[in-house]
């Protein structure tokens, strides 16, 4: 019953339903600005949907014609499932742990459980909104393909809402179990840290061997998945077996429906009642004296005054900050580099395993090295797109910005100062630029031209993203979590940048397509990166001393 | 050094007035008291003073720059300490004071003799290698406030600043900026402190709904009132209204 009220609090205090409906009375424009920017968000991941849902359509044609039409169900529980598991892990955290009603909740008469069924409910509303993209589609290309009845649909829509209980349950449990065991430790951050990525590593591996075909046997392990029956929806479901009671409870018909549909309610009762259970146990031990730093050792005089002497220009100060605060804030770090690391591993890992990386490599070496060098720029270039550091940069400072507000730097120097910081982030993905020119056998000048163009690259997704996120900054969040992942700017910025990069590549094109060299591609694709970064950068000068002035924290 | 001329804001389309047609000169050298009930203006005025708010008319004007076609000279004329203390709680405190000297531009000589004494001051010396995060409400307020004294501005803008002091702390604060004004700089600063207010100010003001409805000495201001004991009896018969 507790649990039930808190719920109630936790939903109208973190998708502010109170506050929007205060804003419907007092502030209407604020609240219809608002409801714009939700279908702005909905018309902005649209586009992006329309190739997929053409996807699901070829992919429902072929497993019908196969007698195995809940494939793409399948595949897309198992994808978004996935996504789930891994991108859910710092929701978990940040809500269950750093949160600032914590302190106020842990003085209350309340179970540990009702505290986390609470908080573990508001993530798996958070998840929905990240699953709907993937499955939604699916469903609907089921359904109307189908000709599914009334029951199917609600069985459909009925497991859509369970959807996360299950993957979501898993990463919480193990942000339980982590907590617990780094809570009091002088490195707890770094220990975080460790874990998710371990935790991470382990997922993708995992993945890897369960969906992994035996290395030249291809053709015969596809022949028995074809003849098998529902060999296929199977296969796929090895990475994460609610998907084929998912799939089978839509597509199976008759008894065999409701027997599917009633195991994959059965399943994620039980995620559910495992994690209340695990939570009742270690949630408080993970949590209490967790924000209690432990005190280090006393500086000398002079060490004092050895810290104190640097003097750093503004603009440097500022990206040493912003640095500062993403290496310690280990949710910050994790967002910000988990794409940066995730991207090589998931194209790697199949390579490897799949023995693909040979004649893959042979096939790129066979195109031009100028070529092969613009390709690492695009890669530093997507990457700098993919990490939330430029597009959150604002919003991070929370409300903290009133620091920014009153110290006499001018805007335009702390900007400077973010986009320096933003394109160090940027430079994390060299590693992976330079084991490619190690793979590839590029010259020194090569991998140079790479590195300078990738840096140039990485300029209009900067800019675009630190532009959008001035425009209208998230500060009021209460867990560091909200600052990136319920941000908007975050998803604006990818679709802005994303479309600065297709005319990157368009002009690029055309330049190849007018001349036949590459010298012109290079002018176009660089000279235009630095032409929309100008454009970007010069909104954002201009803009930013009445932004710095009128952005009010309230 | 303050001048506050016909200074207003409102909320909610003009419906609440935060700050109605505020009317106020500071002296260089002066400690000027803010004082007012909750919710009477008085952090709207001093956020609207540091450019943290944007008057809906009315100017300030500070150390003779204008706070909305100056704002930088302002910023680096004034030292602001805000009420509650939030800062950076990755950050450790020397990191967090070598950046507040990095943005004020105070030279390496100036903060290695500066940053220890402040720190001794407020009695912080042992923690400024800590994260701030394991700070107590009180020392993160002193750490706000060694930021603030770092570059020695002309004016210094203080909100609630011995909220979460300890009595030592407080008295040294009391005695720092009574020997800077002493050197000619000027201390704006608000309070719930009704004693600090008396025996520190040389002026003080009182501003209720904001309105400001008394500003002088103490004398002056028990002059205003009928009973003419205490500023906190001063106080209360004046906010009554």
């Amino acid at each position: 019953m507790k649990m039930l009220k808190l719920l109630g609090l936790q939903l109208k205090v973190n998708f502010g339903l109170s506050a929007l409906r205060w804003y419907l009375q007092h502030d209407p424009r604020r609240f219809w600005g608002s409801m714009g920017l939700a279908l702005l968000v909905i018309a902005g991941i649209a586009p992006i949907l329309y190739p997929y849902v053409q996807m699901m359509e070829t992919a429902y044609a072929i497993s019908a014609g196969l007698g195995q039409p809940g494939l793409i169900i399948a595949l897309a529980v198992v994808l978004s499932s996935l996504l789930v598991l891994v991108f859910s892990l710092t929701y978990v955290l940040s809500v269950f742990y750093y949160s600032r009603d914590l302190s106020l909740l842990l003085s209350l008469p309340l179970e540990p459980r009702d505290i986390l069924g609470a908080k573990f409910f508001v993530v798996w509303i958070l998840d929905l909104l990240t699953m709907a993209p993937f499955y939604l589609p699916a469903l609907w290309v089921f359904g109307v393909n189908s000709g599914a009845g009334p029951l199917s649909w609600l069985a459909g829509i009925f497991i859509f809402l369970l959807l996360p209980v299950v993957p979501l349950a898993l990463s919480s449990i193990f942000v339980l179990c982590l907590m617990s065991l780094v809570n009091l430790s002088r490195k707890r951050d770094t220990l975080q840290l460790m874990g998710l990525f371990l935790f991470l590593a382990a997922v993708l591996l995992l993945n890897t061997y369960l969906t992994s075909i035996p290395a030249g046997e291809e053709m015969d392990y596809l022949e028995k998945l074809l003849a098998e029956e529902q060999g296929l929806v199977r296969f796929t479901a090895r990475a994460y077996p609610p998907a084929f009671f998912a799939a089978r409870a839509l597509s199976a018909g008759g008894e065999l429906s409701w027997l599917n549909f009633f195991y994959f309610l059965g399943v994620s009762a039980a995620g559910l009642g495992l994690l209340l259970l695990v939570g009742q146990q270690i949630f408080y031990r993970g949590l209490i004296g967790g924000s209690e730093v432990q005190q280090g050792r006393a500086l000398s005089r002079d060490e004092l005054a050895g810290k104190a002497a640097g003097a750093l220009p503004p603009a440097w100060a500022i990206a040493l900050r912003e640095i500062k605060y993403l290496v310690r804030t280990p949710i910050y770090l994790f967002n910000s580099l988990a794409m940066v690391a995730l991207v090589p591993i998931v194209l790697a890992i199949p390579l490897f395993a799949g023995g693909e990386l040979a004649p893959l490599l042979e096939q790129i070496q066979a195109v031009p090295g100028p070529i092969q060098a613009l390709g690492g720029a695009a890669f530093m270039g997507l990457m700098a797109l993919f990490a939330p550091a430029a597009s959150s940069s604002f919003s991070r400072e929370g409300r903290l910005f009133w620091i920014s507000q009153v110290i006499p730097v001018a805007p335009e120097q702390q900007i400077r100062g973010k986009v320096l910081y933003s394109l160090i982030i940027a430079s994390l993905s060299l590693p992976v630029v330079a084991l490619a020119a190690f793979w590839l056998s590029w010259t020194i000048s090569q991998f140079l031209i790479a590195v300078i163009a990738g840096m140039i690259l990485s300029l209009p997704a900067i800019t675009s993203s630190l532009l959008i996120d001035l425009l209208r900054p998230y500060l009021t969040w209460d867990n560091p979590q909200k600052a990136i992942k319920q941000n908007v700017n975050v998803i604006f910025g990818m679709v802005a940048g994303g479309a600065l990069y297709y005319l990157l590549y368009l002009a690029g094109r055309q330049a190849y397509e007018a001349t036949g060299a590459l010298l012109p591609v290079y002018l176009a694709v660089l000279g235009g990166a630095l032409a929309l970064s100008a454009i970007c950068y010069g909104v954002l000068v201009k803009i930013a001393p009445a932004r710095y002035r009128d952005i009010v924290i309230s | 050094m303050i001048e506050i001329v016909n200074l207003s804001k409102s909320y909610r389309k003009g419906e609440v007035k935060a700050v109605d047609n505020l009317n106020l000169k500071v002296k260089a050298g002066e400690i000027f008291g803010f004082l007012g009930p909750n919710g009477a203006g008085k952090t709207t005025t001093i956020k609207m003073m540091v450019g943290l708010l944007k008057p809906d008319r009315g100017s300030i004007t500070i150390n003779g720059f204008d706070i909305s076609r100056q704002p930088l000279e302002v910023k680096k004329s004034i030292s602001y300490v805000p009420e509650s203390p939030e800062i950076y709680e990755k950050l450790t405190g020397i990191e967090y004071l070598n950046f507040m000297a990095d943005v004020y531009s105070v030279p390496g000589a100036v903060r290695r003799e500066k940053i220890p004494a402040l720190l001794d001051l407020f009695s912080l010396s042992g923690v400024v290698g800590d994260l701030i995060q394991s700070y107590s409400h009180g020392m993160r307020q002193k750490l706000i406030l060694v930021g603030a004294l770092l570059h020695e501005p002309e004016v210094y803008i203080l909100d609630e600043p011995m909220v979460g002091l300890d009595p030592r702390s407080a008295n040294n604060l009391k005695n720092y900026l009574r020997e800077s004004c002493s050197r000619g700089k000027t201390v704006f600063f608000s309070t719930h402190i009704l004693e600090v207010a008396e025996r520190l100010c040389h002026r003080i003001g009182i501003i209720h709904k904001g309105r400001l409805i008394a500003c002088g000495t103490l004398e002056e201001l028990r002059e205003l009132a009928e009973s003419k004991e205490t500023l906190e009896n001063i106080f209360l018969e004046l906010t009554e209204k």
